[in-house]
This record gives C-alpha cells, sequence and structure tokens, in this order.
C-alpha cells in the first residue's frame, strides 16, 4: 500500500485547468487556418490542386477552405507562395452548421450553446454514446482521452456510457460506412429524446479522405441530424472538449 | 524514432488498460495520462499526436531542430521515470500477477502454427521481428534487440511491453544523439510501370505489410495492407479455450487487436 501511495506523489497532480490555463499545445501544432485574400493571386490555383480532399475553393468571393473536409497536412501553407494560407495555434474549431465550418478569412463563427430547453435538460449531465462508423480509430483515441485525469471529462458533467438507451446524445466519428448506416440509425433511434448528435473529424463531417467512395455515406449528416460538428484529423482532444463545453454554454 | 515513439505511446497505453482490466487502477490511471505524454511528443515533432503528415514521399515532413531534440530527450527522460513507477507497481502487486499469470496461455507450438506476430507471438518465446528479421533504414544499422518472454500468458504479453518500452527509450535517445545532417526530403520520382513492392514495417502491434502493384502508366493498379491483427485474431481465441468467460476482456486487452483491421 505505501508503495501506491509513494507512486501516486511522485506522479503529481495532472489534470489540467481548463479552458482558462495556457493549452501548451506544440510549436508545430496545426490549429484553424488563417486565410488572407489580399495575398491571394486571381488566377494561381496551386493549393485548390494539390488539397488531398478538396477542401479548397475559389468562388466570385475569393479562397474559402471547408475545415469539413480539411484534414490539416499543413500542404497548402507549404505550397503557397504568396503566403495566403497560414495555420494558427488556435485549438477552437467546433461550429454548430455545416457551413460555418467554411472559412474565407481570419474569424470563424464558433458553436453557440444548445436552446434554452434541451441546455435545462441536458446541461448540466450529458451522456454520451460514442459510434465508430468505419473508420482509422484516431478520432476515437482522442475522444477517449478525454476521460484521461489530464482532461478529466467527468468535471463537466460528461460521460460516456456503454448503451444508446443510457445516453443523451450520440458523438460520432468515421465516414459511415455502408456496413455501419443501419446500426447507427437504430442506435440514433435507440437514444431517447430529446437528444444530440456530434460529428467528431473530417470524415464524420464530410467523409474526408473517403469522399464519395461507393462504400460511405460521406459522413454522419447523410444519416442523422448533426447538432456540432468537430473538424480536424483528429481533433485535438482540447478542440473535441472545447466544442462540447461550447455546445452546454459552459465556454463562451 | 517516430515509429519508436509510437510503439511506446501503445504500449504505455495497454499497460494501463491491462492493470484498467483487472481492476488496478493506480496504474491505469497514471499510463492512460503517460500514453498522452507520448503522443504529445510525436506532436512536438510534427504538429499531430498521430504523426499526421510527419512521413511524405521521398523523406519527412518536418526536421528536427536541436531545440526540438533537447526537449524531446527531457520529456523522455521523465515519461520514462513515470511509467518505471506505474509499471514496477504492476510486477509488485500479486493480485495483479494472481491474475496476469497462466491466464490466457498460448502454447509456442500452437503460436508458430498459427503464424502470429508481434507482442504476441514474442510472448510465446518466438524470436519474430521486422525490425530484426527484415531490417530496413536505421534498423540495419541500429539493432534493437528483440524482446521475448516464454510463458505465453497475460503476463507475458504485457512484460514484452514493458521491455520493448525501455529498449525503444533507448533506441530514441541514441539516435537523439546522432542525428544526421542533410536535407529532410527530395522529391519524389513518379512510379515506374509494372512494378511489385512490398515492405514490411514491426509497427506496435506487429509486423504491418504493405503490397502495391503499379500498371503499365506506373499508376497504383492494386494495393492491399496485411494488419497484424489478421494473423494474431485466431491466437486470441486459442487463448481462451479453457478459460473463465470472465477473463476473456483480460485476453482480448492483452492482444489489443484491430477490430477494423482483421479483414484488410
Amino acid at each position: 500500500m505505501i508503495k501506491v501511495l509513494l507512486a501516486r506523489l511522485q506522479q503529481g497532480h495532472r489534470t489540467i485547468c481548463f479552458p482558462k490555463a495556457d493549452p501548451g499545445l506544440p510549436e508545430r501544432f496545426r490549429g484553424r487556418p488563417i486565410l488572407n485574400p489580399v495575398k491571394c493571386t486571381a488566377d494561381c490555383k496551386e493549393c485548390i490542386d494539390r488539397c488531398p480532399t478538396d477542401a479548397l475553393k475559389k468562388d466570385a468571393d475569393g479562397l474559402a477552405l471547408d475545415l469539413g473536409r480539411c484534414l490539416f497536412c499543413g500542404q497548402c501553407a507549404g505550397d503557397c507562395s504568396g503566403g495566403a494560407i497560414e495555420f494558427s495555434r488556435d485549438y477552437r474549431l467546433a461550429a454548430r452548421s455545416r457551413t460555418d465550418l467554411i472559412v474565407r478569412g481570419r474569424e470563424m463563427r464558433l458553436a453557440e450553446a444548445l436552446n434554452r430547453e434541451t441546455k435545462s435538460v441536458l446541461g448540466r449531465s450529458l451522456k454520451l454514446r460514442q459510434v465508430c462508423a468505419g473508420g482509422c480509430n484516431a478520432c476515437e483515441a482522442d475522444t477517449n482521452v478525454l476521460s484521461t485525469v489530464v482532461y478529466d471529462l467527468g468535471r463537466f458533467g460528461v460521460q460516456f456510457v456503454a448503451s444508446p438507451r443510457h445516453a443523451d446524445g450520440l458523438l460520432i466519428t468515421d465516414p459511415v460506412t455502408r456496413n455501419m448506416k443501419l446500426a447507427l440509425e437504430k442506435t440514433y433511434d435507440a437514444v431517447p429524446d430529446p437528444k444530440i448528435v456530434i460529428a467528431v473529424g473530417a470524415c464524420a463531417i464530410s467523409g474526408g479522405p473517403y469522399i464519395d467512395l461507393p462504400a460511405v455515406h460521406n459522413g454522419a449528416d447523410a444519416v442523422v441530424p448533426v447538432d456540432l460538428y468537430v473538424p480536424g484529423c483528429p481533433p485535438h482532444p482540447l478542440t473535441i472538449l472545447d466544442g462540447l463545453l461550447r455546445l452546454l454554454g459552459k465556454v463562451k | 524514432m517516430a515509429l519508436e515513439l509510437e510503439r511506446l505511446a501503445n504500449h504505455a497505453g495497454d499497460l494501463g488498460a491491462l492493470a484498467g482490466d483487472v481492476g488496478y487502477l493506480p496504474t491505469s490511471s497514471f499510463c492512460g495520462r503517460i500514453r498522452g505524454d507520448f503522443l504529445n511528443m510525436t506532436a512536438l515533432i510534427c504538429g499531430s499526436r498521430f504523426g499526421r503528415g510527419q512521413i511524405v514521399p521521398g523523406g519527412v515532413g518536418f526536421d528536427m531542430t536541436v531545440q526540438c531534440s533537447d526537449i524531446l530527450a527531457e520529456r523522455l527522460a521523465h515519461s520514462m521515470k513515470d511509467l518505471t513507477v506505474a509499471a514496477n507497481l504492476l510486477w509488485n502487486t500479486p493480485s495483479v500477477l494472481g491474475r496476469f499469470e497462466n491466464a490466457g496461455t498460448v502454447q509456442t507450438q500452437v503460436c508458430r502454427e498459427l503464424g502470429m506476430v508481434g507482442v504476441a507471438a514474442r510472448a510465446c518465446g518466438v524470436q519474430t521481428d521486422c525490425r530484426f528479421n527484415f531490417p530496413a533504414g536505421i534498423y540495419r544499422f541500429a539493432q534493437i534487440h528483440v524482446s521475448t518472454s516464454n510463458t505465453g500468458d497475460v503476463f507475458a504479453r504485457a512484460f514484452v511491453r514493458w521491455l520493448e518500452v525501455q529498449r525503444s527509450i533507448a533506441f530514441i535517445r541514441d539516435q537523439l544523439e546522432a542525428l544526421p545532417e542533410g536535407r529532410i526530403r527530395t522529391e519524389a520520382k513518379p512510379l515506374s510501370s509494372h512494378k511489385f513492392a512490398v515492405s514490411m514495417v514491426e509497427g506496435w502491434r506487429g509486423e504491418i505489410c504493405h503490397v502495391g502493384l503499379t500498371g503499365p502508366d506506373g499508376s497504383l493498379c492494386h494495393y492491399k495492407i496485411v494488419d497484424p491483427s489478421f494473423h494474431n485474431w485466431t491466437g486470441l481465441a486459442m487463448a481462451l479455450r479453457g478459460q473463465q468467460i470472465s477473463d476473456f476482456p483480460l485476453c482480448n486487452k492483452s492482444f489489443n487487436l484491430s477490430y477494423c483491421g482483421h479483414d484488410l
């Protein structure tokens, strides 16, 4: 027993003071991209051609980056000789609607809280069922770590549960393969109302690198209505945590 | 180094998960966090905890600066200390050993017949490790000793992970001392036509085999990946023969196979 106590002392207190403390993200972390339309040359399409998921588009209003498709590989920023695209270290990325994920400049509209009625039911205790709908497991792994001592999700009243019948909502990762469609629909139906759906990662938002393959449904909102989109490949745990707390109105 | 950091993160996570499955929460809690420390070391190098953008055609995406190397060495030393304390709690706690030992045993003969790979095979005393059997790149010059155990049970699979953790850390430390100079990336040439390429890498779970075939115009016409889980699922089935059903989660965790990867 004394060995356990000594070990506990040695390991120390490791829970981060979120959202107040400095997140301590590494220098090379690629967070929210910042577009500078002034620096973008009108006839240059280099970044659009090289983007692996067609996240970049150019229209009458200039260059637009869809965070729902972006893998945050940073290739566009590296290729752009004019410096029109750069990746900031801002981890806050979650949005309530698909259109809010289209970045055109410096700012983006981050997620707002649930409506008052739903928040009064789920705001203080939110139980989520995680559905892995056919992907690489990176999003699941970085969602899982929210339950470790570092992020300590339980202190915010959020918990993952083992059955949709015990849950208030779903947290869906991956592109929703053909084989997972029925399972996802059944899981959604099994969650009692009022319920929410959170799509985590580029795959769950748009299909990501698997977009338009016959084996996938291009993300969660092709099958169920989605209340919160958390972009990334995979999103950093802080990005997911920030999104969840914004949805519950605990971070503004 | 990226490969060894990935191994460290997963082995640390697995040791914690094994502790959790026998209800030993101190190590479970410590290792859950230490796993994240290793992932953050990968993010230190390339900005992504899962090494996205780290390996690119023709080389690597990011250079290892002196500053980066110093921070990495310091963090490795810290995490090694934390992980040593957390792991030693396992080996010194009779109630943990009572659950680990003689649970889910796979005989060496069975292991060989099934063609098991990775940690699960080495825990049965089978000397198989791509870093040793098919050394490529840096592994041709800096060899890592193959870590094995003989009992083939949950304890052996946990202990082999612990041995590998120590060797991976020593390897990364050595490499940090001897970082090569020069460019980090060369321009990848277009693929040649009608070629057949096989790659074998010792991932944290075991050997990962990629096979690519190019067509007449040099584009890929077929690509196949075999995950170590493909070889080891039957091993898990054999480990469970004659066992109590309550030991299933523990045995399952000791293999930690991919559910998505079994039929790749």
